[in-house]
């Protein structure tokens, strides 16, 4: 991992005193006194601010052939997080927008899928995204093999759910996709719409998996309350006679 | 003709070897020059052959329940959440979260307008509410107005509660906290106009 911490400390001191002594706001002032205070604590300077040459020359090779750390696994993980929230970033910012277009209304294989594919691209580990996609699937009711490819993704979401080893990882995801179907279910109610017939059969799956997995009667009801809109027809479905 | 022969055979072996010597000592040189490209530049991360620790351990979602009560936390400090995002990452393998806190000047960061008045007491109250909520590392990121990002600092959630009970010192607290950056120049210049 390429670490210029003290490198760039060093640099900073020697570069930036002019302008950090000059600096007269309080909490900025304060965040300099910090800085000051690392810069000693590590040896970078001495308590005069004086540069120490042996210890910046010996960190900046080290971190200029990327062999800096901070001694810890996950320490060395977020210093380097601006790699992950790079894609983070832009997943999340491609996911909100397939949302959006999603709750839109948008023709899904024109204005939603896109979005969810740029985000399943930028971070394949991710269950969340292949969740969504599977919801927008669910909806596209002008796709035939819409509730095959939503089974797709939502179980390509399990199985990565279930690649951490931890059983609060499984059942978060299956929370996170009950909650965006719920949301979803109650935004076409609010604009006088329904959901699609494959969206109300996930849900019952959904709620039924998680009251077996928490003995909550809450999804019992939940389950419940998707399975009489589905026996009452309250939802679109596909016109196969066409 | 036997001497002749033997007299032009032997400094030729010699040549040979030397040549053979050079050859070698140069791609010797050319061989550590190449490793420490490969090393410098990052190849084995770039195509994907060596993920870095942050790539190994970030694999799951964003916790978003985890990371709003975190930012409603910012806002209970009083400081303005403009270009401030938060992501609470699990940590692969572990019952440990991070927090990774974006402060974004591309979408309105600013620290003139952030409403900080002490950088260690603002954070320490996100701090105590990020560990109850099983966070036990904060990374605070640092994007310019280009959107590009110069400087990452992280503390262990723990090290600055104990900091706020008393449990640690200024200093010992600055042993614990690590800094890496992004862009040299980039920060250099940022600094600049910072604390003009």
């Amino acid at each position: 991992m390429i670490r210029r911490t003290l490198l760039v400390l060093s640099l900073l001191v020697l570069l930036l005193m002019p302008f950090l002594n000059s600096c007269d706001s309080g909490g900025l002032q304060q965040l300099i006194n910090w800085a000051k205070l690392w810069a000693i604590v590590h040896d970078i300077t001495d308590a005069d601010g004086a540069p120490n040459a042996g210890a910046i020359t010996r960190f900046a090779a080290g971190d200029a052939f990327g062999f800096g750390t901070t001694g810890d696994e996950e320490g060395d993980a977020a210093i380097d997080a601006a790699r992950v929230l790079d894609n983070l970033r832009k997943a999340e910012d491609a996911a909100d927008q397939g949302w959006k277009e999603l709750y839109k209304g948008s023709n899904i294989k024109e204005y939603v899928l896109p979005h969810y594919n740029q985000a399943i691209g930028l971070r394949p580990d991710d269950w969340s995204y292949r969740n969504e996609r599977g919801i927008a699937y669910l909806e596209d009711i002008n796709n035939p093999d819409n509730a095959k490819l939503a089974k797709a993704d939502f179980d390509k979401a399990a199985a990565l759910a279930k690649k951490s080893g931890k059983p609060v990882e499984y059942l978060r995801m299956l929370k996170e996709r009950e909650q965006a179907m719920a949301r979803l279910v109650q935004h076409s109610k609010e604009q006088s719409a329904y959901p699609t017939g494959d969206t109300y059969n996930e849900q019952s799956r959904t709620y039924d998996e998680l009251y077996k997995l928490t003995n909550d009667n809450t999804y019992l009801l939940l389950k419940q309350q998707a399975d009489t809109n589905i026996k009452e027809g309250y939802y679109w479905q596909r016109d196969n006679t066409k | 003709m036997t001497k002749k022969t033997s007299d032009n055979i032997i400094p030729t072996k010699g040549k040979a070897r030397k040549s053979r010597g050079c050859l070698i000592v140069l791609l010797i040189v050319v061989i550590i020059l190449a490793v420490g490209a490969i090393i410098i530049f990052r190849v084995p991360e770039k195509i994907g052959l060596v993920k870095s620790p942050a790539e190994k351990l970030y694999t799951q979602p964003n916790d978003a329940e985890k990371a709003a009560i975190v930012m409603e936390s910012f806002q209970a400090a009083g400081l303005n959440t403009q270009g401030v995002e938060v992501y609470v990452m699990p940590v692969a393998g572990t019952d440990h979260n991070t927090a990774l806190i974006v402060l974004d000047a591309s979408k309105g960061f600013s620290f003139n307008s952030s409403g900080i008045t002490d950088p260690i007491d603002d954070f320490i109250a996100v701090a105590v509410q990020a560990q109850q909520q099983g966070i036990n590392r904060a990374a605070v990121t640092y994007y310019d107005e280009k959107g590009k990002e110069l400087l990452t600092v992280t503390v262990p959630t723990g090290d600055v509660v104990a900091y706020s009970q008393g449990g640690l010192t200024d200093r010992q607290l600055m042993e614990n906290v690590d800094i890496g950056a992004g862009s040299l120049i980039g920060l250099i210049n940022e600094f600049r106009t910072q604390f003009k």
